[in-house]
């Protein structure tokens, strides 16, 4: 496997790399009012991928506030430079590992007012949420460490380096999971779903 | 190159709508794995599309707020106040100084001294009015009715025992954004709603309970502070120097009334 340049990440936040580092450098410093602007760009965000993780909008909540509340306690440690989006989801990652070990996960059948966005501007509504629902499905399916990887580079849009830096991990492994995910989901999602020819992982000639 | 290695290949990518031109080549040629990338980029960009449900409370912005509330601290009306705190605790405690007044009085209820005599007529219309959104002050108000409206040591011992709760559990949350001084008036309070729990316990009625009631209950008291202790260790390990003093003080006041609760369960037992 080799590395790729990475394209255009459509999930970051605007690139104000100075702005975001005046407001760390201020918190670090004691001013809550500048956290509140680093939660105010980023709480979506985790709140979103766990969401995924739980698949539990009560316990995503809470999580996402418990990270947010651990990164204020702990702000004076991060490292003026590096990422802070990282930083934060790692906490988030640790809250998670240590509330699964805690707690039963319950899953939760997607919201009947939720329709997602139009993929294909062919797809009636209904096929759509049909789809959605079959790929939320599968990926809920998926072994953690996998659901993990390939929600935070598909949908965070996160670079393999901040995704292994998320989980803990090396690079390496940060792409073979997601990998390993992307191959999962091909097998098993209904031939309904994907036009004849999916993948079964087998060698084609 | 063979399709399975293409594939494999395409897979790893950051983004497998985006393929290399050393991959393009064999795609544009090999109609299995024309569709087959098609399959992939249809299911990365699903994947991209996934609804979320908003969140069910807007912890997010009671947040943001607590951290981005009024900074100007104004002395307070009641002359227990030593210092100012921070919104919205403060902001709840100035606008409603008859009711910190109030609150002032459950306490020394507790302590044997009654100052409601004009209350027989139940909680005043101005509570209701002035009880705030901020869910822990809604407590703070409930409570204080409901302290006010007990007439039996039982019922006062309960609705401390609720107060006290209410309290470490505040502490514990608030301990991340609060200040350490806000945070000693937390514990302060907490140790005033302990000793009345205590004081209470003492003075109940030989005949109010009988011993295995009494048993019962007090163990159940002395049960919740006991989860104070464990919940304040928990979060001893979490937050900042600054907010440890604090909350030490309420888990050693809450290891006293734990055992002085057993032990005035067992009294004459």
């Amino acid at each position: 496997m080799t590395r790729d340049t990475e394209p255009f990440l459509p999930n970051e936040p605007a690139n104000e790399p100075n702005e975001e580092a005046d407001w760390i450098r201020d918190a670090q410093a004691g001013d809550r009012a500048a956290f509140a602007r680093l939660i105010e760009r980023y709480w979506d965000l985790l709140y979103r991928w766990l969401y995924r993780m739980t698949r539990d909008r009560h316990a995503a909540e809470d999580l996402t506030q418990e990270t947010f509340l651990k990164a204020l306690a702990a702000v004076k440690s991060f490292r003026p430079g590096s990422n802070f989006r990282a930083w934060v989801f790692r906490i988030g990652q640790n809250n998670f590992v240590n509330q699964k070990r805690a707690e039963r996960r319950t899953k939760q059948p997607l919201p009947d007012d939720i329709a997602g966005p139009d993929v294909n501007s062919a797809e009636t509504a209904t096929e759509n949420r049909e789809a959605l629902e079959t790929v939320a499905r599968a990926i809920d399916e998926l072994p953690t460490d996998f659901r993990a990887a390939l929600t935070l580079r598909v949908e965070q849009g996160l670079s393999f380096r901040d995704v292994a830096r998320i989980l803990g991990t090396t690079e390496e492994t940060a792409r073979w999971r997601v990998f390993k995910a992307r191959q999962k989901l091909l097998k098993v999602l209904s031939p309904e779903l994907l036009p004849p020819g999916a993948a079964t992982g087998e060698a084609k000639e | 190159m063979k399709c399975q290695a293409v594939q494999n290949r395409i897979l790893a990518l950051l983004d497998p709508r985006h393929i290399p031109s050393a991959f393009l080549e064999h795609v544009g040629d090999c109609a299995a794995c024309r569709v087959w990338v098609e399959q992939v980029a249809r299911l990365e960009s699903l994947i991209e599309c996934l609804p979320v449900p908003p969140a069910p409370t807007d912890k997010k912005a009671s947040l943001i707020a607590e951290l981005t509330g009024a900074s100007v601290a104004e002395p307070l009306a009641t002359p227990s106040r030593a210092r100012p705190m921070s919104s919205p605790f403060r902001t709840f405690i100035r606008e409603n100084a008859n009711l910190v007044g109030g609150l002032a009085a459950a306490i020394l209820v507790a302590f044997g001294v009654w100052v409601f005599s004009s209350s027989t007529k139940g909680p005043k219309a101005d509570v209701a009015a002035t009880t705030p959104e901020d869910p822990f002050l809604k407590k703070v108000a409930g409570r204080t009715v409901a302290l006010a409206k007990a007439t039996t040591p039982t019922a006062r011992l309960q609705a401390l025992s609720g107060w006290a709760d209410d309290l470490g559990t505040e502490a514990r949350s608030m301990a991340r954004v609060a200040s350490p001084d806000e945070l000693q008036e937390i514990a302060r309070w907490f140790g005033k709603v302990k000793d009345g729990m205590v004081k209470q316990a003492e003075t109940l009625p030989p005949r109010a309970l009988t011993p295995a009631e009494r048993l019962t209950q007090f163990d159940a008291l002395a049960a919740k502070m006991g989860d104070t202790v464990t919940q304040t260790n928990k979060a001893l390990e979490e937050v900042s120097q600054d907010a440890k003093p604090a909350l030490e003080r309420i888990r050693d006041t809450a290891q006293d009334g734990q055992q002085k609760l057993r032990d005035l369960a067992r009294k004459g037992v």
